[in-house]
């Protein structure tokens, strides 16, 4: 790929990391007219499947996923935003380093002190995502696990918890970022890599 | 670095240019001058054999070990 359509092609990223910071201001905007920014719901599943038959008995509607929802937290809700919109910050930070990288690469600059650099932020910017979400997301379950009353058929759970026997358990999900802390590492990995080429590169070009 | 290039003394020694010995040698008038003033990381045996040869001297006439004073 010529050095012209990487930059295209990570220009493209950057403006789809744009529309959808866009989107989110407008659906938060759309929400706060509608008069439900004070609601958070976030996805769930009971360890309880609810059946119910399609016309019959060989045809069923299995219900076991949903979202639980709780009002009066536009605190939350705004936190939320914020942080979707700092992610998407950061995305593009490090969709801006890959570009002058893929674009330095393209040019025949690979072993250089600008590429080291462009890896290391990459695998920066990777790790604060990943502690972002986490954060949001741990700050979130709480805050809903707060405002839950006790129930006593149902408990509801963090994503990280113990089933409580005896009454419907329902988790609140969540994947963690494991493929943005593994290319995470691997960009720092290749940073070192690439800081060992220069080196080298430097030594033969300065053996006469 | 402790390690000194006595080339530009070899080389007035055998009344050589640097132009000269370069083509004898084979390596660029560039390559001979950072040689000469000491601006290079390393230097290869084929470059110090031929050098050697051309100046029919010992490695050792060529580059010279001085501690540094600290």
């Amino acid at each position: 790929m010529t050095a012209i359509w990487t930059k295209r092609f990570v220009n493209t990223l950057l403006v789809l990391v744009a529309i959808a910071a866009l989107a989110a201001v407008i659906q938060a905007a759309g929400s706060i007219a509608d008069g439900k920014f004070h609601m958070v719901s976030y996805p769930a599943s009971s360890e309880n499947i609810r059946m119910e038959p399609l016309g019959g008995e060989s045809a069923w509607w299995q219900m076991q996923a949903g979202t639980v929802r709780v009002d009066d937290h536009s605190w939350l809700r705004a936190a939320r935003l914020v942080g979707r919109l700092a992610g998407l910050a950061l995305l593009a930070g490090m969709f801006w380093q890959l570009r002058g990288l893929l674009v330095r690469i393209a040019e025949g600059d690979v072993f250089s002190d600008a590429n080291v650099a462009a890896l290391k932020r990459v695998g920066k910017l990777l790790i604060a995502t990943s502690v972002l979400s986490i954060s949001i997301t741990f700050m979130t379950q709480y805050a809903i696990l707060e405002a839950i009353p006790d129930m006593a058929e149902r408990a509801i759970h963090p994503s990280i918890s113990w089933n409580v026997k005896g009454v419907e358990n329902i988790w609140m999900e969540y994947t963690p970022p494991i493929i943005p802390v593994l290319l995470a590492m691997i960009s720092f990995i290749t940073a070192g890599a690439f800081q060992s080429g220069k080196n080298y590169r430097e030594d033969s070009e300065s053996v006469v | 670095m402790p390690i000194i290039t006595n080339l530009d003394v070899m080389m007035a020694k055998r009344k050589v240019s640097l132009k000269e010995l370069a083509d004898r040698i084979g390596i660029s008038n560039t390559n001979l001058s950072l040689l000469k003033t000491g601006k290079v990381q390393g230097i290869r045996y084929r470059t110090l054999d031929a050098i050697c040869k051309e100046l029919d001297c010992q490695p050792g006439d060529i580059l010279e070990y001085r501690a540094d004073d600290d």
